[in-house]
């Protein structure tokens, strides 16, 4: 026993150092909830009564709508170009991923527009097909519209997994379902997609989330979720009580998920030996070309090229009014303070997950799990609650230097986006085996060392995943920037949203163009590299 | 090595945009972010020197960001589109008495706020616009005709989450009490033409649509309706008329957009200096060619535009009401089913 | 003693222990097979001497210095061990050159030359991981182990990933270097083959205690329980005077006529001769024959009294 106490003493200074630095990114979250639930009003009873139900339908509602629409968008391009040679096929596989750089509110600000009676399609239906534009004159800000919008900009994420998985899976399998006489659909529904289920509900997951914390798509749609709720009550009625309430049944949501992709991640952790031969391509017939050029081009052309083109129409729109140098501005803003803190994330990322492995302690897996947590919390429940934690620290100090400083919102950033940055080196560091690190051990490595010259080298990739991620991420982030951001400090993100809002959609057109094409360029390099990647191995 | 190099980063970000406080400066939590906004503070600073700092966000969580920084709060003015958010800072303490006879002349006294804690800038209706086809004027009278059955399937509106009803429906309820207010809302949701979406422009996008006949919207949004680039914007904008309700009775409901000052205020002078710019003749010609409000400054003429539609009789009501009675309006929504 | 180890005892959870009690010395230079099942405890017994696990209780010294006991811990990082892991782990974004002088202190920089020359590797120094055999990044992290001069080899499962033409080739080369650099060796194997050729002495573990450790002729020969024989070899069983004795197959003579006969079960041809597998009195026996013998037919055995082995306690189902 005395021993396995001082064998303990080796590590405890990394193991402390990883739970202070744990401490101080839940901390936020746990004063924010300790501190609202000091807000008893009563409101909260009359809420169950009137607009629970409705908050709950809603949400489930418009998650699954989300879910299926993301699972087709997804998946049946990723099969295609996963299997089969075709022409078109490199760039196909290139522009699917291209909605991410879309943010889900200029999407919904985008399709509302485009819709709409005084939209395009309309107008272009009544001025040339005066006879059916009247079918297309609906009310299309449904809640059924909403979940197909946010399907195509969320789609990525399943297709990245599943695209990768369909990659993987060694040819052994697909000759295997050959031999025993089973035809491509067959094969597709009762051996690949079965297969591919832990990642693909990992994809979903992520598009589960990003639901969950929408704002600005749902408020202007008139959805009624858990989140716009939370805005409501604490916004509108200032019941903060109400609105932590909401949050918590918010988080008891993402905490259930959470906990279903961790025990269907376990249950079903299939291993592809990464020397099994990926499964040669097969060439496509004329008329399945088509088809299936038809299935991939869809959910881009729906999802980046059709909202993309019309942006650009609203620049042209307003091209004699835009503040180049005010856009230049922020265009700087957003960069910097995005690449400040995807730095922050991945240096912090490391820093967990290198204690983790060195130390092998339990205790540090949990630490690393945990920290992800601030995924969960909606961002503007970080921002509110980042704002009263350092108030009164301020007010202790007779201060005001960290409520008016970038400080604070990195500091939110970093919370809330520890585990965008986690989850792909992860991945890769479990592709190493343990050996590695033994070897280094043994070799006079510490765990600095380690990662300098071990880690670093061999995931040098996923870093530099993780970290286009999660700038493109940051770059879209709309809540915590709005309640945080210090004075006269915009970033192209709230620009966009403010115009948005006080319906001046055009003169947002140069604010969202700057985030998309960064994100473009951002996810095309990212892509190329995982290409060449692939290639090489 | 490293380590140190992170601290060197942090330390400069927090002095980074940490004001200096040598030069002259005046800092506002604003609710307001329109481009207007930004020439006048950019004219006031070429007037007199004095820096404008600006932070924007929603009311509410602006006044909460004051509440929370209390004595060291760094604001100087609170800025919002809605008499009530700047009734529930005055309510909260946020405020400090203001006494300028500069200001007291630039504007009309009846929108002052009559303890002292906030002025305008600007007001606007809220008003019905009616389909020219399908709507006659006559046909049309008050807020409360609304309820009637002959509107039933035709009603366009936003949704109760919007500051703007909320505030409409305090005004009912401070002029007509609870009761009659949650009857009135219930008869209305009835008519609804469908659930109520979107922004004011969309519901007078939906008439010219045909998905509605009537909608409840912001003066100044037909304003920029009729100045859009985008011709069909321009079209919806003409397919429909301005209404004021009320007029035969305690006019039409308005709400301004107000400015208060803030208790712990660092920069009381320049903050003064400001609201007295912003209410006087230069500064409300801006506001009104820009933003189709009405001028506070009743020396200050509206834009063309609003002018044809004619002058309106305001309904004088406290604008306080607006938000004493913010919470019951919240509840009558949540009761009646505007959703 | 070199390398001694007293009462080392190791369990991860309180019902478990793995290994239970284990007390064993290697003189400097040897070579020692350390021989168990799959999952038996080889390598965590291996971690434990290399600092990689830390242990519940015993002491390790080696070379004179104490590495553990109840109040010391000597962190992987500062033992002088060498380990070979089983899926010979090169870094991947290293050459084999980085490899093998990785994090080396100057003093035995100059060993690198003499390491390459010995493990054969000269012409492939530059080349990476993954542009090399089993065998070749095997000899690599070998070499990259065995050029710090460590003063303990710990080798984990070296010839399980092998192709079997090359196994007995590595196996001549690992016993060249190892016994050219001296270096005292404990390699841990499930294979007895392995342990037979190169180990100068055999430890047998079994059940988390060592069950007999000596050099392989002993072992082979006088085993000191039924497992310890099982394990090295097949055993006939057979009862003389109420008692139990064993005997190897090849000890069998097939002779015309004797009190022993074996009714022939199967056949099988093995290259070199035919491995013979029958009953006799309801026990199985096996032994060799240099002809073909028909299925079925009984065949006389002969065998000498020495050869004859005998364990204090009853063995039938030891182990099963």
């Amino acid at each position: 026993m005395e021993i396995k106490k001082f064998f303990l003493i080796q590590n405890k200074r990394w193991i402390i150092g990883s739970l202070i630095l744990a401490s101080l990114v839940l901390f936020p979250i746990f004063a924010l909830l300790l501190n609202l639930t000091k807000h008893q009003e009563t409101s909260f009873g009359y809420l169950w009564e009137t607009l629970l139900f409705d908050y709950t339908f809603n949400t489930f509602y418009l998650l699954i709508i989300t879910s299926f629409f993301s699972l087709i968008f997804g998946i049946f391009p990723a099969w295609i170009i996963s299997n089969y040679r075709f022409k078109g096929r490199q760039l196909l596989d290139l522009i699917l991923y291209l909605p991410l750089a879309i943010p889900t509110y200029i999407m919904a600000f985008t399709y509302a527009d485009i819709l709409s009676f005084t939209g395009p399609i309309q107008t272009f239906l009544r001025n040339n097909f005066n006879s059916i534009s009247n079918f297309f004159n609906q009310d299309y800000l449904q809640i059924e519209v909403l979940g197909i919008i946010l399907a195509l900009a969320l789609y990525p994420y399943v297709y990245s997994v599943a695209r990768v998985s369909f990659g993987l899976i060694g040819a052994n399998y697909i000759n295997l379902s050959k031999n025993l006489g089973l035809s491509p659909t067959k094969t597709f529904f009762k051996v690949m997609l079965p297969l591919s289920s832990p990642a693909i509900f990992s994809g979903l997951f992520l598009v589960i989330m990003e639901v969950l914390n929408e704002y600005g798509a749902v408020k202007y749609f008139g959805v009624n979720t858990y989140t716009s709720g939370i805005f409501r009550a604490w916004g509108s009625m200032g019941d903060v009580g109400a609105a932590i309430q909401l949050a918590m049944l918010l988080l008891i949501t993402v905490l259930i998920f959470m906990y279903l992709e961790k025990k269907y991640h376990s249950k079903y952790k299939f291993y592809y030996s990464s020397n099994s031969k990926i499964q040669k391509t097969s060439v496509l017939d004329k008329r399945n070309y088509v088809i299936s050029l038809l299935i991939c081009s869809l959910p881009f052309f729906l999802g980046f090229f059709l909202p993309f083109l019309f942006v650009l129409s609203n620049i042209f729109l307003v091209s004699n009014q835009i503040d180049f140098f005010d856009l230049l501005s922020l265009t700087f803003n957003s960069i910097s303070v995005s690449t400040i803190s995807s730095v922050l994330v991945i240096v912090f990322v490391l820093f967990f997950l290198i204690v983790e492995k060195f130390t092998k302690s339990s205790l540090n897996s949990y630490v690393s799990q945990v920290i992800s947590l601030g995924y969960a919390v909606p961002g503007a429940v970080v921002g509110l609650g980042l704002i009263i934690l350092f108030s009164k620290i301020d007010n202790y100090q007779s201060t005001f230097v960290f409520t008016s400083s970038f400080l604070v919102l990195i500091y939110a950033y970093v919370i809330r986006f520890l585990a965008v940055g986690k989850s792909p080196i992860k991945s890769s560091l479990e592709k190493h085996p343990e050996s590695y690190d033994e070897t280094a051990k043994n070799l006079g490595l510490g765990p600095f060392n380690l990662l300098k010259k071990i880690h670093i080298p061999i995931n040098k990739f996923a870093i530099v995943t993780a970290f286009i991620v999660t700038f493109i991420d940051l770059l879209k982030e709309l809540p915590i920037t709005l309640i945080l951001r210090p004075f006269n400090f915009d970033t192209l993100a709230t620009q966009t949203y403010e115009y948005a809002i006080e319906e001046m959609i055009p003169m947002s057109a140069p604010y969202s163009f700057a985030i998309i094409i960064i994100g473009s360029f951002l996810l095309i390099i990212l892509k190329n590299s995982i290409n060449r990647q692939i290639n090489a191995s | 090595m490293r380590n140190i190099h992170i601290i060197l980063i942090f330390a400069s970000l927090i002095g980074c945009d940490y004001n200096e406080k040598k030069s002259s400066e005046v800092n506002l939590y604003s609710q307001r972010h329109y481009k207007v906004d930004e020439k006048q503070y950019e004219n006031f600073t070429k007037k007199t020197g004095i820096k404008v700092n600006v932070i924007k966000a929603n009311a509410d969580e602006l006044i909460e960001r004051l509440k929370n920084e209390g004595k060291n709060s760094p604001a100087d003015l609170f800025v919002s589109v809605d008499a009530g958010k700047l009734q529930k800072g005055a309510n909260l303490g946020l405020f400090q008495k203001v006494s300028s006879s500069v200001i007291e002349n630039n504007v009309s006294n009846d929108l002052l706020d009559k303890n002292g804690f906030w002025i305008p800038i600007t007001y606007r209706a809220r008003i019905i616009v009616y389909s020219n086809d399908r709507v006659k004027k006559e046909d049309l009278s008050t807020y409360e005709d609304l309820s009637n059955e002959k509107w039933k399937g035709r009603i366009l509106v936003r949704s109760s989450s919007n500051a703007y009803n909320q505030a409409l429906m305090s005004s009912i309820v401070a002029n007509l009490g609870s009761d009659v207010a949650s009857k009135w809302s219930k008869a209305v949701v009835q008519n609804f033409a469908r659930d109520p979406k979107g922004s004011d422009r969309d519901q007078v996008k939906a008439i010219a649509a045909g998905q509605g006949d009537i909608a409840i919207v912001n003066s100044y949004y037909i304003g920029l309706l009729l100045s859009s680039q985008k011709e069909e914007e321009l079209n919806a904008g003409k397919a429909v008329s301005v209404f004021f309700p009320n007029q035969n009775d305690r006019g039409s409901h308005i709400n301004i957009s107000g400015i208060g000052l803030a208790k712990n205020s660092p920069n009381k002078e320049n903050a003064i200096k400001l609201m007295e710019y912003l209410t006087s003749e230069e500064a409300q010609k801006t506001y009104v060619n820009n933003s189709y409000e009405y001028p506070a400054n009743p020396m200050v003429k509206p834009s063309k535009i609003v002018q044809d539609w004619g002058e309106f009789k305001r309904d004088n009501l406290d604008l306080n009401n607006l938000g004493v009675y913010r919470d019951e309006a919240l509840k009558i929504f949540d009761k009646t089913g505007w959703k | 003693m070199h390398l001694e180890i007293k009462d080392l005892a190791k369990s991860y959870n309180h019902n478990n222990p793995i290994i239970k009690k284990l007390d064993f010395s290697v003189k400097k230079g040897e070579i020692i097979s350390f021989l168990g099942e799959s999952g038996s405890g080889k390598t965590t017994f291996l971690k434990c001497i290399s600092g990689l696990e830390s242990i519940d209780s015993g002491t390790i010294k080696l070379n004179g210095i104490t590495l553990n006991s109840d109040n010391v811990y000597v962190k992987p990082q500062k033992r002088k061990i060498g380990f070979v892991f089983q899926d010979y782990p090169l870094f991947p974004h290293l050459t084999l050159r980085e490899n093998i002088t990785f994090n080396l202190n100057k003093q035995h920089a100059d060993n690198l030359e003499y390491m390459i020359n010995l493990s054969g590797l000269e012409k492939l120094l530059e080349r990476y991981p993954h542009e090399l055999s089993g065998g070749e990044q095997q000899r690599g992290c070998i070499a990259r182990a065995l050029i710090r001069k460590p003063d303990l080899l710990l080798l984990d499962e070296p010839f399980s990933n092998l192709d079997s033409n090359i196994k007995f080739s590595m196996r001549e080369e690992i016993y060249k270097i190892v016994k050219e650099t001296k270096t005292t060796t404990i390699l841990v194997t499930h294979d007895i083959n392995d342990s037979m050729n190169i180990a100068d002495r055999i430890l047998i573990f079994k059940a988390g205690v060592l069950q007999q450790f000596d050099n392989p002729h002993s072992m082979y020969c006088e085993p000191v329980n039924c497992y310890c024989a099982k394990i090295l070899g097949d055993l006939n069983q057979i009862e003389i005077n109420n008692k139990t004795f064993y005997i190897r197959p090849e000890k069998l003579k097939i002779v015309k006529k004797s009190d022993v006969s074996v009714i022939v079960e199967k056949c099988f041809f093995q290259g070199k001769e035919y491995k013979i597998q029958g009953k006799y009195n309801d026990n199985q026996w096996h032994l060799f024959s240099q002809k073909p013998v028909e299925l079925q037919s009984e065949i006389a055995v002969e065998f000498e009294k020495n050869d004859l082995i005998y364990f204090d306690s009853f063995c039938k189902n030891y182990f099963k």
